[in-house]
């Protein structure tokens, strides 16, 4: 797409109207009448499309680079850490990861895989409708990720070691079981907490078993995971 | 009062902190600037009491001009700008996703201010243009033309970056 910052058009329609359809600001009579417009205008249409793709992926951007460890040389620690639990674990029954490749994490590539197939394999011949609903489902499930995330940083810093949380988001998407194990002390006086979690969602149960350390108040980062696996009784 | 403010606080710091973030590009600063702002709604006492989220909003992007208008703190923040497009070189399988997440924090992060925070608030945060314009303190005209500009400029240098690097010859004619 050869768009210059102060088009005023794409296809035969204006980009502020091609805005507000996709900002649903337009009244329910109005976007009746653009979806119609828009099967007829495969431009405007592939601008609609890639500026929904694009504030979908501007917000896992974002919520990655919250996410990345803060300096290289945290990262050289994490790796160091990294061996070690590799040396110690039995093969095939602990996975030891570090923080990048953590949940949210995970989850923010299996979205943006499926905007990429869901983009790449047509962005006219596919139903728009459907991919509107793939687009909002993932902003969802953004939202709920971070919503597990917030919650599990609430648990961090108020729970008791051994006490455990159950949490479901507000639309029962996701429901979480939360339990610290302990609590440990850095070197550098850094707090860090041991917990397993398990995380149901679609009727698929995924457990871990990890460490997370405290940047700020119910500021966690996750350092370490020991074992991610199938569900397992707390 | 107090506590009424933290439980209101905890369901939008997620969406606050990353609208810092997208403005200020170093997760260190954005956390200074969500927690000055929430430090000065704790200390004003009552009045914005109802509209505490697009109070906050509003103040972390106002402390975030001041800082960008500190001669002093400049070069620092630019320097922390530079954490925003890092992150591609971890040498996982997700190398690729880690590439194109850093790509767009890089364009986000090349966008004009004015720009960048109406396409945060609306694009990312999913606020009514109304309610952007009450948090930016400027007309409705002035958010939605900022924010086709803002759109056009991204989608065309994200085009650009995601083009096919090579073209297949059909027939060879030249």
């Amino acid at each position: 797409m050869s768009l210059h910052e102060n088009d005023d058009r794409v296809g035969k329609l204006e980009v502020q109207l091609l805005c507000a359809y996709i900002d649903q600001e337009l009244d329910e009579q109005s976007r009746r009448e653009m979806d119609e417009v828009l099967q007829l205008d495969p431009e405007a249409l592939r601008y609609v499309i890639q500026a929904k793709k694009m504030n979908a992926l501007t917000r896992m951007a974002l919520d990655a680079g919250l996410n990345l460890p803060e300096t290289r040389d945290a990262q050289q620690a994490l790796d160091v850490q990294l061996k070690h639990y590799q040396e110690k674990a039995t093969a095939g029954k602990v996975l030891t990861r570090i923080g990048i490749a953590n949940h949210p994490y995970s989850a923010i590539a299996a979205a943006i895989i499926l905007l990429f197939i869901g983009y790449q394999a047509g962005t006219i011949s596919l139903d728009y409708k459907i991919q509107q609903q793939m687009l909002a489902m993932e902003a969802e499930k953004m939202i709920t990720f971070a919503a597990v995330e917030s919650e599990r940083n609430r648990v961090l810093e108020y729970l008791p070691s051994g006490q455990t949380k159950i949490w479901k988001s507000d639309n029962g998407f996701i429901q979480a079981e939360l339990m610290p194990i302990r609590t440990l002390r850095t070197d550098n006086n850094q707090y860090c907490r041991e917990y397993k979690e398990v995380i149901v969602q679609n009727e698929k149960s995924e457990s871990r078993h990890a460490v997370s350390c405290r940047q700020g108040k119910e500021v966690w980062r996750t350092k370490m995971i020991l074992l991610n696996g199938e569900s397992q009784p707390m | 009062m107090q506590e009424e403010y933290v439980e209101k606080f905890k369901l939008f710091l997620p969406k606050l902190r990353r609208f810092a973030y997208g403005l200020c590009g170093s997760a260190t600063v954005a956390e200074d600037l969500v927690q000055e702002a929430f430090t000065r709604l704790l200390s004003s006492k009552g009045s914005q009491e109802q509209y505490a989220e697009q109070w906050l909003f509003k103040i972390v992007r106002n402390l975030h001009i001041d800082l960008i208008r500190k001669e002093d703190i400049r070069d620092r923040y630019h320097e922390r700008a530079k954490e925003f497009s890092r992150g591609g070189n971890d040498g996982t399988a997700q190398i690729e996703t880690l590439i194109t997440l850093a790509h767009v924090r890089d364009l986000i992060n090349r966008l004009p201010i004015e720009q960048r925070e109406v396409l945060l608030l609306v694009g990312v945060e999913g606020y009514s243009y109304r309610e952007a314009s009450e948090i930016l303190e400027l007309p409705i005209g002035t958010v939605t033309s900022r924010l086709a500009r803002a759109r056009n400029r991204l989608l065309g240098s994200y085009s650009e970056y995601s083009a096919p690097k090579e073209v297949v010859a059909d027939g060879g004619a030249k």
